[in-house]
């Protein structure tokens, strides 16, 4: 009877809905949203009387996001998620899921958009201050400005009257970055930096995993053939080589399970392309990465990278791509993946890593390594000439150049400095297991804007 | 003839047929042969449409056992021929029906170990495949069941044709057949396995009849 009880409260629990859970959404900047731009999303998730444990889902045209979510009774959580698709439509859709099931849904309208269309956004310091509506495309509440530079992908031009009260630190350097991201590109620096490209992975069992598989069926096989020659020399029993066969193979199995749970094979291996951008004139680095992931077991892994404003994205069989966040907002690549299972996904962020210090003076640069990183292949940008004697590429920690405008005839573009780097700037990290990063991170610093323009002159 | 008697003359064929060394090399080239296969394609064959790894991994043994069970039976010193069964009969007073069957019995027991050395490899290619371990139990009954079937095929092809390269041949055939007329997965295994018992039973019957005496030739 217990048992039956037992059930059937299982049975209950799980088609009795969340009591009092509500999800309010609003999305794009200002409500617009332009196809394969970023466009922010904001979720208020919140329980009067049940604790909630579950996955906001996110679909938009192609795209779809998916965060964890946890919640006390009787608290609110409002989040800032970003998507981009390449088919917008006119709402996203946003589901609160819980145990496989939906609790909660809500539709956030945006208006999209054509790629040509420009869109200047104001900020108004709140609902009482007036902006010149005329000349805006949409007016933004300064504590609804975004928490990333991606939420002002949409936009061309931001109109901002008077002091620049009433925002975070946190909203403060995204608007940094995103105008920084923003003279960059239209200098022509941006495009002229290296994109990064797919790290490229030999077919066949990872590598770190090769040599373990071929020594355990090495010696899987060499027991079994010294079982056979005991036998064929009448040194053993046909039982005891019947039991040795079956110790032998269970041995193998054993051996084979264990490949991925114990030592060094614990690790996932990341390979990994990286390109770090020093933003000029805030704290901040972009950094872009394209990876392959391998997993060492049959498990569930949670790979994350440490950045609060970032994102990862996989391929998916549905459309380009699918992101994920984890309860804390790290964007994380995860599932159930198999021994020497591959993903690939691609990946940006802002982070506060900045390993070169620039100090532009007019007619000479003083580039120094202030990170811990030895970079290597560092080539100075069209127009510099290092003015030190011999060669130059290498920049050890702490170690610094100086280099000068060589010519007025040749307009600059492009980084000032390039480095590569074999140490990643942001390792991934996963919650039970070690995380190998192998591959080559490229940073690339430039001018702050009051520099540019100089040269040529 | 004793339970007994046929257990020691099974015991007897069993311990012959692993002292000699077609067993074991099959066995080191099946777990060679495989490895190889799994640190290559371990990811996969490219195909379009390609199937799970495991499924792309029991393909490959189920066809290189399909050769190696009967050609590993043939070679094994259990499968009699038709004059050693006679000379069996009249030297040792046992039927030749009881002979067949200790030797069958042997037969079965050695290629039940020859498929089940290749559990660890199919384990593996499991564990990339990231599937429930009971797919794996699907794909390797069927090689069980396989072993089961090739073991009283070559037993019949060694008795009819006396030379062993034509007996393995015979038997490759005949083996094939069968593998591609069953179902897949564990349809195929129930199959093949009631394949085994009719053959056991066809062989042992006949037997008596016909293996009494040694052939012209002897």
């Amino acid at each position: 009877m217990k048992t039956f009880f037992a059930i059937a409260g299982l049975v209950a629990a799980s088609i009795v809905p969340v009591r009092g859970a509500t999800l309010d959404a609003a999305a794009g900047l200002g409500g617009l949203a332009k196809a394969g731009r970023w466009t922010p999303l904001s979720v208020t998730v919140a329980s009067d009387r049940d604790a909630i444990a579950g996955e906001l889902v996110v679909v938009w045209g192609d795209a779809r996001v998916t965060r964890d979510v946890t919640l006390a009774p009787a608290t609110r959580k409002t989040l800032e998620l970003y998507l981009r698709t390449t088919e917008p439509r006119g709402a996203l859709d946003v589901r609160l899921r819980s145990a496989g099931r939906d609790v909660v849904v809500a539709t956030a309208p945006v208006r999209v958009l054509g790629a040509d269309d420009r869109v200047t956004v104001c900020v108004a310091a709140d609902a009482a201050s007036s902006v010149d509506s005329a000349a805006c495309t949409a007016t933004v509440l300064a504590r609804s400005l975004p928490r990333s530079p991606r939420g002002y992908e949409v936009a061309d031009d931001l109109v901002w009257p008077g002091t620049h009260a009433g925002i975070t630190t946190e909203q403060d350097a995204a608007l940094r970055a995103w105008r920084s991201l923003e003279a960059l590109d239209a200098s022509g620096d941006l495009g002229a930096t290296p994109q990064v490209s797919r790290p490229l992975v030999p077919r066949g069992l990872p590598a770190a995993l090769a040599p373990i598989v071929a020594g355990v069926f090495l010696a899987y096989v060499s027991a079994l053939l010294l079982g056979a020659a005991v036998l064929r020399s009448r040194r053993a029993r046909l039982s005891w080589m019947g039991a040795s066969f079956a110790v032998i193979t269970a041995g193998a199995c054993a051996a084979i399970a264990a490949i991925g749970h114990v030592g060094a094979t614990r690790a996932v291996h990341v390979h990994h392309v990286t390109l770090l951008q020093q933003l000029p004139d805030t704290q901040a680095s972009v950094l872009t990465v394209r990876a392959i992931a391998e997993f060492p077991a049959f498990d569930r892994f949670s790979l994350r990278l440490p950045a609060a404003d970032g994102t990862l994205e996989t391929p998916s069989a549905r459309g380009p791509a699918s992101g994920a966040l984890d309860a804390d907002g790290f964007p994380v690549v995860t599932g159930v993946f198999g021994l020497a299972g591959r993903q690939s996904f691609a990946g940006e962020a802002l982070v506060d890593v900045r390993p070169l210090a620039i100090d532009d003076r007019g007619a000479t640069v003083t580039i120094e390594n202030r990170s811990s990183l030895l970079l290597r292949d560092c080539r100075l940008g069209r127009g510099l000439a290092a003015s030190i004697s011999g060669p130059f590429g290498t920049l050890a920690p702490g170690a610094r150049i100086e280099a000068s405008w060589a010519g007025a005839d040749e307009a600059p573009g492009g980084p000032l400095i390039t480095c590569v780097s074999d140490e990643a700037p942001l390792p991934f990290t996963e919650a039970d297991r070690p995380v190998v990063m192998h591959g080559e991170t490229t940073i690339a610093a430039y001018r702050g804007a009051p520099a540019r323009g100089y040269a040529g002159e | 003839m004793s339970d007994r008697a046929l257990a020691t003359l099974a015991w007897r064929a069993l311990l012959g047929a692993a002292r000699t060394p077609a067993l074991w090399i099959a066995m080191g080239v099946q777990i060679a042969f495989l490895s190889l296969y799994l640190l290559v394609w371990g990811d996969g064959l490219p195909l379009v449409g390609a199937r799970p790894v495991l499924e792309q991994f029991a393909t490959t043994q189920w066809i290189f056992l399909g050769l190696a069970l009967p050609w590993t039976a043939a070679r094994s010193g259990a499968a009699w021929r038709r004059d050693e069964i006679a000379q069996l009969a009249a030297l040792g007073a046992v039927l030749p029906s009881s002979a067949v069957a200790a030797s069958v019995a042997a037969l079965t027991v050695l290629l039940l170990a020859m498929a089940a050395a290749g559990l660890p490899l199919a384990l593996l290619a499991q564990q990339i495949s990231a599937v429930p371990a009971m797919d794996l139990w699907r794909t390797q009954l069927p090689l069980y069941a396989l072993s089961l079937v090739a073991a009283p095929v070559t037993a019949a092809c060694m008795l009819v044709v006396a030379n062993r390269v034509m007996a393995w041949t015979a038997a490759s055939a005949i083996t094939f057949i069968m593998m591609i007329a069953v179902p897949q997965g564990l349809a195929g295994a129930a199959v093949l396995a009631a394949l085994a018992v009719a053959a056991v039973a066809l062989l042992v019957n006949g037997a008596d009849r016909r293996f009494w005496y040694l052939s012209e030739q002897a």
